[in-house]
């Protein structure tokens, strides 16, 4: 009994990582040739992010649900709650930058487009490590191994914040108006934001591992 | 029943409302264990451990409360009732309280009038008192040390902590409802059993386990949940090595035959756990408690009960 309301919520989990994961292969592909996508395929890409989202949420909806009906401990509910949230956000930042980049038709100069499929590579790889480590707390874990995985994910983010503050310099040493500048530095940001959000995610694995003792 | 018992089972009720929070209060806050499964759990065992060991508590306090000169059915009545206002209204005034040492200090009490109090003979339980809270913290001391070297390393499967929270947490209750119905019980009914023969020592069991069940089932809500979050474990496994450390603490005076406090024992427990692992939990506020539960109550109970003396008999 006690097995099964634990193993329902860790597959849950695995679903939603899933879900999030095709969310973000679709955002990079979309980000990959967003210099060039017409303002009629940005609106298709803005509609098929928001169904990839819709899709994650209805997961974490289904994982919330469990947990509230009592079905792990009080302490894993809290931690996971909260990290099933930082799980949906990494979502939600890709469908947000998309959304950004229909509704003011960006035009994102090729410096730019560059810079941000460079994050997003890196962004990729943190992504893998994070998957791998909730993966682990929801089955079984070495502390070892954790917190290596742990701190590769915290440099992959200090990584990604050198490419962001270089691709904003560069920016602004452009020739592009300064309106532009401001809409793409804001993109550039977002871009950067997700590995953020990805870092802190890994702080709640953490804690997770934290509680998770005698 | 006899009306004569009606003092003693509104003191089993009010024990059975307050004292099944010691064993599954923390189990129902953390989740490990729904509400309704621990009343019915604390309920069932409670009746058991009063049936089936309560009997040696019931024998040695009525012994002693017809030697102390609580020898008829009204001071027995009266006994049991100074016990249970005091208990009562301790509880309402949010003052730390002991059944057990209310019973003992409404005994003395009524005996004073008659010269029959025996302070004497009340050392084997007075020394019990201080003994509970120690023993508690030595045994949760040693358990703690031992779980830890055991599953510290299986900590990490994640189906293994919620399985390992969750079983022992029900154990732990268990065994607690138990230890509770075969120490207490004898708070509810041993002074109109042995000499008195008002009812005889099995029928004191059941009816002593019963009382204090249907407080258990009826009223535990609010205080398993205040007191389940309070006691707030130093993490989930020293939670339910909290409860196993009570039980086996109130057990082993249940075998010896002294009702004491579970409350009591709860305190020391955590205070065990708090010196294995080095975290600070002992405070000034929750000894100065202990000692105020150890003179305070007695004393008030015995007060209230020489005043029914004096007014009644």
């Amino acid at each position: 009994m006690f097995i099964k309301k634990a193993d329902s919520i860790a597959s849950l989990i695995e679903l939603q990582l899933q879900k999030v994961n095709e969310a973000f292969a679709y955002y990079i592909g979309v980000m990959e040739g967003i210099e060039n996508s017409s303002k009629e395929q940005k609106a298709e890409y803005m509609k098929e992010i928001d169904l990839l989202e819709d899709y994650a949420d209805d997961v974490r909806h289904q994982i919330i649900k469990q947990l509230l009906e009592g079905r792990m401990l009080l302490e894993s509910s809290k931690s996971f709650a909260s990290m099933i949230e930082h799980i949906d956000d990494v979502v939600n930042q890709c469908e947000d930058i998309v959304e950004e980049i229909y509704l003011q038709d960006m035009k994102i100069s090729p410096k730019v487009a560059s810079a941000l499929c460079s994050i997003n590579s890196i962004t990729e790889k943190q992504l893998g490590l994070l998957e791998k480590i909730v993966l682990a707390v929801c089955s079984k874990y070495s502390i070892v191994e954790m917190q290596q995985d742990i701190k590769k994910i915290e440099e992959i983010e200090t990584d990604v914040d050198g490419v962001e503050h270089q691709a904003i310099k560069e920016l602004f040493a452009s020739e592009v108006s300064l309106a532009e500048k401001l809409q793409q530095k804001e993109i550039i940001r977002k871009v950067g934001h997700i590995a953020d959000i990805i870092e802190d995610l890994s702080d709640e694995v953490e804690i997770i591992m934290m509680t998770r003792r005698v | 029943m006899s009306p004569w018992l009606l003092s003693g089972a509104f003191l089993g009720w009010g024990l059975g409302a307050n004292d099944s929070a010691n064993i599954f209060g923390t189990a129902v806050y953390t989740k490990a264990v729904k509400y309704s499964t621990a009343v019915i759990l604390t309920a069932i065992f409670v009746i058991l451990g009063a049936t089936l060991d309560g009997h040696r508590g019931i024998e040695k306090l009525s012994e002693f409360a017809f030697a102390g000169g609580i020898n008829s059915n009204i001071a027995a009545f009266l006994v049991m009732l100074s016990a249970a206002l005091t208990v009562a209204v301790m509880t309402v005034l949010k003052l730390p309280v002991s059944t057990s040492q209310a019973v003992i200090g409404a005994i003395l009490g009524g005996g004073i009038l008659k010269g029959t109090a025996n302070l004497q003979a009340s050392v084997q339980f007075l020394s019990a008192w201080v003994v509970t809270p120690i023993g508690a913290m030595v045994i949760s001391f040693i358990i703690y040390g031992v779980v830890s070297k055991v599953v510290s390393e299986k900590m990490t499967h994640f189906r293994f902590y919620e399985i390992f929270i969750r079983t022992g947490y029900i154990f732990a209750g268990i065994f607690g409802a138990y230890s509770l119905g075969a120490n207490n019980v004898a708070n509810v009914t041993a002074v109109f059993a042995g000499n008195l023969h008002l009812v005889d020592t099995r029928w004191a069991t059941i009816i002593g386990g019963v009382t204090i069940a249907i407080g258990v089932l009826t009223y535990s809500k609010a205080v398993m949940s205040t007191v389940g979050e309070s006691i707030v474990p130093l993490s989930p496994i020293a939670g339910f090595i909290v409860v196993i450390a009570t039980a086996l603490t109130v057990y082993v005076y249940a075998r010896i035959g002294i009702p004491v406090s579970t409350s009591q024992a709860v305190v020391g427990a955590i205070i065990g756990i708090g010196l294995k692992t080095g975290a600070k939990s002992i405070h000034f506020k929750v000894v100065r408690n202990i000692v105020f539960a150890w003179l305070g109550t007695p004393t008030i109970a015995g007060l209230v009960s020489l005043l029914f003396s004096l007014i009644i008999l």
